[in-house]
């Protein structure tokens, strides 16, 4: 929304174009023999419009006409000059007429075509992403889901870049105080800019300062989709290609729309075995730091041989060979992240294979341990959500670290500290760690297990939606 | 809570620091005791109770070069003083976490080894599935001894040892198991024998223990009996003598055992003598079998199968008196006795002096299930 | 969770504040103070425990679930109340420091034998801390979500299945038992924790409150249980009396082709347990100390509550020192369980009768 605290001046010709001097890419058309003047962006209208809309109907209308075709809706009269530049920065080209100002919308920015997202792929379903423009993410939304109870309210944000966000929800199941609680803290950020949604979500934020995302965000359609359907509520911010969804469940991030796309029983298959890679992820190494430092007992017979025969060629203590061994894995995935593509996968190559092998024979490493941090960190991968992935990883090098200090009691205290955080942590104010806390059998269905359709009739327990049983909405 | 933050990370930092270091056990720095000897020395010294003690520790670095292991020994009055006086022997701190056998000289064991048990049981880092057994002879010089191909002699023994337990030609007695039945009035425990023969390890038998004392050893040929005697058998092969046709002892096999036994205490009175029945249902196929028993034909096989009973009765009777002399009531007799009365009357009892004058009636069941691949 | 707990984490609250550290020794102390097949008796101390439990239930109703300080304070003038309330604050802080530190001293069997003991527990105590600041309704949400990590150790049980004989069970009922009295008390000590669900009133849901209560005692038994009784078959009586910590032999005895060993590690899983013991322990004695100084600062009374009984904690040094110091604490506890419920529906009864009269 504007902000109409500033004194409201009469949008003239000259005033506009004070207002953008020097600025190279503005455009001043004049029509003379109509007393029509024009001002744009020639780089923000699309071309065709601008001829159909605007050049043709004036020149062909003349000059006494010209009062009357001005009167059309699309020529939008403004009276206010932050208005009128407000349009034009927008897009729209303004004419100027008799002392009167017209805004006519024109717009059309570059944009990316919709193409298949790349950090979230499954392996078959929908392969359509949104876009860095709002209103064809909107559309690319309205046509999968068609009903008018889908409701959008638009907000703005950033006082340089005036983004728009739009906030989507399906009236009748989403929880009216979930959307009115998200529109008041959209409202109250102040900042000048916000470049992307993730940027957006930590102003928005239950707990700023914890280290798991409240918000998931999701760069596909079919989720955004679902989201609105179990009754959440979905913001689009205008310039980022990602959308996210409100109040949201830990349990969240773990779940893939594949797990939809295939079978139940293999969708369950997947889920568990999630499960399993995110005990992997967390405990492998830090197990192996805490055995090797305290609790040799616990190791058997068999393996006992290998594992002291590999410790023994390394000059230092567990901690330390583990802590740098994640070091340079996550060295080589922040690497492998920022060079272009063709590098990239060399470089995860030679830093794969060839780097751990030399390691392991200068005796810097040993080779469990390469196992032990190689299966963690795919592990990690398998968490479809990259940014709770990211977390987890941080994580991970706390408990390693309390494991080289305490050995197993270390890591307890650790995942205690963990858990009590979490226990603590909401996301618009619904409980976090729903459906554990609070309990809610029903919810088990779809979240450790995938159960077949039939039997997932009920919309998740944490968006309080006032309408919890699918299939059952009033027309 | 902003401004306390830092102060409070620092706190914890501190503490942090200060708890675990020092306290570690780092891997390679540790000389893992694979398995342990005690052995009595003779008292011509001073002191009585003089233990010769012997450890054997793998050594990794030297893996399947050479000689991988080391063995220390020492002379102390007790294991951990012998510990102490060892770990000024190496470079690596001794641990016992990892140790898996416990061998006793013959000597000790038949002193008691009551001593040592409890040293290991207050040890809490010493897992209660360590081996346990007897040496006939001097323990000491069989674990220091190489024997070549074999691997490192410590390892060899166990890994025979779980063999041959699997087969059941021997027990396998743990920690646990022997404590347990030391310590429960209904049973004495009992543990392998081994005897080094020269050139290899062999398993020499079955010790039997009269509280903490071994007093009498069973040979390993009727080793599985004794383990039909004290209960279910899954797995084995007996030898029998069968006659035919000829009526001579003919050698056979009975493999694949399966036994079943059962007690029924028969006169449960403390002020008459007591008695119980033993019933042992054994199962089995005639394997190796060259004599002219047709196994198939119904009458041969009841006769073969009688002859077998027979067999087994007698060699089974020879251990009952073994046990019974010795005063070893190493198939757990006494537990039964025990549900069969009442508490007074069990408290009441002198289950050793009753043990020697119960009668055991022995009752053996062959069933073969089976010949062997062609017909006769 | 909005307002109210809910009776699905109330019970999941009492089943872990009652499953304490004692399930280490109980098979030994039922061994030594019961006698043969001890482990029946335990039927007989639950039903003490729910017996004790209805006439908090009983209190509950009566009452129409107000706080107990409220009736309290109805009846009885501030300077009868604080020097209660005091007493209730030194119970209870106390026996949740002395609780975590037996934990730790225990858990020095396994690792860090010469690390001060203070040491580690001032860490725990640290989690404590953080969990009790956040209030009640997050501690049970804690306590839910520690739930779901420590109920897999039953799982354990399973591994005995071969191991067990019946015949070492006997035939013989309680017999051998010695120091009946005082061992049978300590044994109850185990079930304690129910207690403080009367510090739940104001909390939680009216609604099968009771019924909750029970069925995590219920739970407390059953793994009580289950563990005691497969402790009876696998070990025999002469054996389970002598060694200290039997359940840690237990698990050591299990071996897993990739593992062995597992002790220190359950034992170490046990913290969530001994962390949510201490947190509810002072919690209570928060709430009772809200009462008289209701105007300060939370966070930082709250700290200084740890920092006492940290220090007063520091005073017994020895396992054995903390186990007889814990000993009497949970004695004067019980009486406490007993008598405040009972003590408080005198009041309500007075009150009645007063108003009654009026």
């Amino acid at each position: 929304m504007t902000s109409d605290n500033q004194q409201t001046t009469i949008p003239t010709l000259q005033h506009t174009l004070d207002n953008f001097k020097d600025c190279y890419d503005l455009v001043h058309h004049s029509l003379p023999d109509i007393q029509v003047d024009l001002v744009y962006f020639f780089h923000m209208i699309g071309h065709e419009e601008f001829d159909r809309d605007v050049i043709t109907p004036l020149t062909e209308a003349g000059q006494p006409a010209l009062q009357t075709l001005l009167k059309r809706s699309q020529y939008q009269l403004t009276l206010n000059s932050k208005h009128l530049i407000k349009g034009i920065l927008e897009g729209s080209v303004a004419i100027f007429h008799n002392g009167d100002a017209y805004l006519v919308n024109v717009a059309k920015p570059a944009t990316r075509p919709v193409q298949q997202s790349e950090s979230e792929t499954v392996i078959s379903g929908p392969h359509d992403a949104f876009v860095e423009k709002a209103e064809l993410n909107l559309s690319l939304i309205r046509s999968k889901l068609k009903s008018s109870h889908l409701k959008v309210i638009r907000l703005e944000v950033g006082e340089v870049t005036k983004n728009a966000v739009y906030i989507l929800y399906i009236d009748g199941l989403a929880n009216m105080d979930n959307v009115n609680e998200l529109v008041n803290r959209i409202q109250l950020i102040e900042t000048d800019s916000v470049y992307d949604n993730n940027m957006l979500l930590q102003y928005i934020d239950d707990a700023p300062n914890s280290v798991f995302p409240i918000f998931q965000s999701s760069e596909r359609t079919d989720t955004a989709v679902s989201k609105l359907i179990g009754g959440r509520v979905l913001g689009i911010l205008d310039g980022s290609p990602t959308v996210f969804s409100a109040p949201t469940s830990f349990f969240e991030f773990f779940t893939s729309p594949d797990d939809y796309y295939q079978l139940w029983p293999i969708g369950t298959a997947t889920r568990l075995l999630r499960l399993v890679a995110i005990i992997i992820t967390l405990s492998f190494t830090a197990l192996y730091v805490s055995v090797t430092t305290f609790h040799y007992e616990m190791i058997p017979e068999t393996l006992l041989l290998t594992l002291t025969e590999s410790r023994s060629r390394v000059p230092f203590p567990p901690i330390y060979e583990a802590l740098l061994m994640e070091l340079t894995i996550e060295l080589l995935r922040e690497a492998g992240a920022r060079l272009p593509s063709k590098i990239g996968q060399t470089i995860g190559i030679v830093g794969g294979i060839v780097i751990g092998q030399a390691a392991v024979q200068a005796g810097l490493t040993s080779n469990i341990l390469i196992i032990a941090v190689a299966s963690s960190a795919i592990a990690s991968f398998v968490i479809p959500s990259y940014v709770m992935s990211a977390s987890i990883r941080l994580i991970r090098f706390g408990l390693i670290f309390l494991a080289g200090i305490l050995g197993n009691l270390g890591i307890l205290m650790g995942i205690a500290l963990i858990l009590i955080h979490l226990s603590s942590l909401t996301s618009l104010k619904a409980s976090y760690m729903t459906p554990l806390t609070p309990l809610n059998l029903s919810d088990w269905r779809d979240v450790f297990i995938r159960a077949p359709f039939w039997a997932m009739k009920r919309r998740p327990s944490q968006t309080r939606s006032p309408n919890m049983i699918e299939n059952k909405m009033k027309k | 809570m902003h401004n306390r933050l830092p102060i409070a990370v620092i706190m914890l930092c501190a503490v942090i620091f200060l708890s675990g270091c020092g306290e570690q056990n780092i891997l390679e720095r540790l000389g893992f005791t694979h398995s342990v000897t005690f052995d009595q020395l003779p008292d011509k010294t001073d002191m009585d109770n003089k233990l010769l003690i012997g450890i054997s520790v793998p050594r990794y670095e030297s893996m399947g070069k050479g000689s991988n292991r080391e063995f220390l020994s020492t002379v102390a009055e007790s294991g951990k003083e012998g510990k102490q006086k060892l770990s000024r022997q190496t470079e690596f701190k001794l641990v016992s976490g990892q140790m898996r056998n416990v061998f006793w000289g013959q000597d000790l064991a038949k002193n008691g080894v009551w001593d040592q048990l409890n040293a290991f049981l207050n040890d809490s880092t010493i897992s209660p599935r360590v081996k346990v057994s007897v040496v006939s002879g001097s323990a000491h010089d069989l674990l220091m001894k190489d024997f070549p191909p074999h691997s490192r002699t410590g390892q060899y023994i166990d890994r025979m040892l779980e063999k041959e337990s699997n087969s059941q030609t021997v027990v396998n007695v743990n920690l646990f198991e022997f404590t347990r039945d030391y310590w429960d009035d209904g049973i004495d425990p009992i543990t392998p024998l081994i005897k080094d023969n020269g050139k290899e390890v062999v398993i020499d038998g079955i010790a039997l223990f009269d509280d903490d004392r071994y007093v009498a050893r069973v040979p390993p040929e009727l080793a599985l009996i004794l383990t039909c005697l004290r209960g279910n058998v899954s797995q084995g092969d007996l030898k029998v003598k069968l006659s035919g046709l000829s009526h001579s002892d003919e050698p056979a096999i009975l493999g694949s055992i399966k036994s079943k036994r059962s007690v029924k205490v028969t006169a449960s009175n403390p002020a008459s003598p007591l008695a119980v029945t033993l019933t042992i249902k054994i199962k089995g196929f005639i394997q190796e079998y060259n004599g002219d028993l047709n196994t198939d034909a119904d009458k041969d096989r009841k006769k073969a199968e009688r002859h077998i009973e027979r067999y087994i009765e007698q060699e089974a009777e020879k251990i009952i008196k073994t046990m019974k002399k010795h005063n070893a009531d190493s198939i757990g007799l006494g537990k039964y006795i025990r549900n069969s009365m009442s508490y007074d009357q069990w408290k009441n009892l002198n289950w050793k002096e009753a043990y020697t004058d119960l009668k055991i009636n022995l009752n053996v069941k062959v069933n073969i299930v089976g010949g062997g691949k062609f017909l006769n | 969770m909005k307002e109210k707990l809910y009776p699905v984490h109330v019970a999941l609250l009492i089943y872990i504040l009652q499953t304490g550290v004692t399930l280490f020794s109980l098979p030994r102390l039922l061994a030594q103070h019961i006698g043969y097949n001890g482990w029946a008796s335990l039927f007989i101390f639950s039903a003490i425990a729910i017996a004790n439990i209805l006439l908090i239930g009983l209190l509950h109703r009566v009452g129409k679930g107000k706080s107990i300080f409220v009736i309290i304070e109805q009846s009885l003038p501030k300077f009868i109340a604080f020097p209660l309330y005091s007493i209730l604050i030194a119970l209870w802080s106390l026996i949740g420091c002395l609780v975590m530190k037996q934990y730790v001293i225990i858990f020095q069997v396994f690792a860090f034998p010469g690390v001060h003991p203070m040491f580690i527990k001032a860490l725990a105590d640290f989690l404590a801390y953080a969990l009790v600041i956040k209030g009640i309704y997050i501690l049970s949400k804690a306590a839910t979500n520690f739930f779901f990590v420590l109920f897999w150790l039953l799982l354990l049980l399973l591994f005995f299945v071969k191991e067990f004989h019946f015949i070492n069970l006997t035939t013989f009922v309680f017999k051998d038992s010695s120091d009946l009295l005082m061992g049978g008390l300590g044994i109850y000590s185990a079930f304690l924790g129910y207690e403080l669900s009367i510090l739940l009133f104001p909390y939680a849901e009216k609604k099968g409150f009771v019924k909750a209560v029970i069925t995590g005692n219920l739970l407390s038994t059953l793994t009580y249980l289950s563990v005691s009784f497969v402790s009876f078959g696998f070990y025999s009586i002469g054996q389970l009396r002598r060694i200290q910590f039997p359940i840690f032999d237990l698990l050591a005895y299990i071996q897993l082709p990739f593992i062995e060993r597992i002790e220190s590690l359950v034992f170490a899983i046990f913290l969530l347990s001994a962390l949510i013991i201490l947190s509810m322990y002072m919690w209570a004695a928060i709430e009772a100390s809200r009462r008289i100084i209701p105007k300060a600062n939370r966070k930082k009374y709250i700290a200084l509550l740890f920092l006492i009984a940290y220090i007063v904690s520091w005073i017994p040094d020895t396992l054995h020192e903390v186990t007889r110091a814990l000993r009497l604490l949970s004695f004067m506890e019980m009486g406490v369980a007993f008598g405040l419920p009972l003590f408080l529906l005198l009041l309500i009864i007075i009150q009645k009768g007063v108003k009654g009269r009026a």
